[in-house]
């Protein structure tokens, strides 16, 4: 219980940034014509911001249930990274704990568990917590952007589109362990500029992220 | 959507307990986090503008000073101030 609480404090400004983001997707939602009880109810169980977005456009009376299904698992692979660089702390605990834990996983709460990890944190508690705190506010925002869509402003303006890639900066910031992150790091970062006829947009974190995590295995583990 | 979702979070699980800890195994999931976050910042910025660009740096640079809640606001105020320009 001490984890979870820690976990929910380290994960207010991560809050904030999912509550606009969760008002974005309502707004978005209510545009692509979702009642306001499919939008609540796919924030809910799918839990994955940039899947939710990608299918409001294929949203239509046919409901396409194949492509849906493709851009979600497209959209959504790079969750298997996430807690696959869990998975040594996570499978410590036994029986369904984990299994019910990583439905809470998103790059925020995962963030905010790597940043505890660093600092010596294992305790499973902080991801519950953190993943608390987002499905939370990610529901209130989603509610809220759907009802007030017509009122709200334009985030841009006072920068509040950056929220969430600034928390990520700051999490590899924190995340930095010396020189030799250098080579895995680099790699990734350049893996993203492939051409997107090679990579495909909703394919780039993923093989990105497992190019950096190559590197940095070849170079720790040759003689 | 949400079964999809919810498989492929736990499929990582799966992968890393089924994977042999070999040494080369080990070291890629020991980078594989650092790894994520940086394809996830490097990704968001060139899909960005200027002031994106501007906010990570005063982002990083407060960050690296220890100060994570300074950090954002300062990388957000910067962006506002040059958006408003």
């Amino acid at each position: 219980m001490q984890g979870v609480k820690r976990g929910v404090l380290a994960s207010i400004p991560l809050g904030i940034a999912s509550a606009v983001l969760g008002a974005g997707f309502g707004v978005a939602a209510r545009q692509a014509g979702l009642p306001v009880w499919a939008s609540l109810l796919m924030s809910g169980s799918v839990f994955a911001g940039a899947a939710q977005f990608a299918v409001l456009p294929l949203w239509s009376a046919s409901l396409p249930m194949a492509p849906i299904w493709f851009s979600t698992f497209a959209v959504n692979a790079r969750f298997m990274l996430l807690s696959a660089s869990l998975a040594p702390w996570l499978t410590r605990y036994r029986g369904a704990t984990p299994w019910a834990s990583v439905f809470l996983l998103g790059e925020g709460p995962w963030a905010v568990a790597m940043q505890a990890h660093a600092k010596g944190d294992r305790d499973l508690g902080v991801v519950v917590g953190s993943g608390l705190v987002v499905w939370t506010v990610w529901m209130a925002g989603t509610a809220l952007g759907f009802l007030a869509a017509p009122a709200l402003g334009d985030p841009r303006r006072v920068g509040l589109d950056l929220v969430l890639v600034l928390f990520f900066a700051a999490s590899m910031t924190s995340a930095w362990r010396g020189p030799r992150d250098l080579a895995p790091w680099g790699a990734a970062a350049l893996a993203t500029r492939l051409p997107t006829s090679i990579v495909a947009p909703e394919w780039q974190v993923l093989v990105a992220a497992v190019v950096g995590a190559a590197v940095g295995a070849w170079r720790d583990t040759r003689r | 959507m949400a079964l999809i979702t919810y498989l492929i979070r736990a499929a990582g699980l799966v992968i890393a307990q089924v994977l042999p800890s070999t040494p080369v195994v080990t070291a890629f999931l020991r980078h594989l986090g650092g790894s994520v976050i940086v394809a996830l910042v490097t990704a968001s910025l060139a899909r960005g503008d200027a002031a994106g660009l501007v906010a990570t740096g005063v982002t990083v640079v407060l960050a690296a000073r220890g100060l994570p809640t300074a950090a954002l606001v300062g990388g957000m105020a910067a962006a506002a101030l040059l958006r408003s320009l």
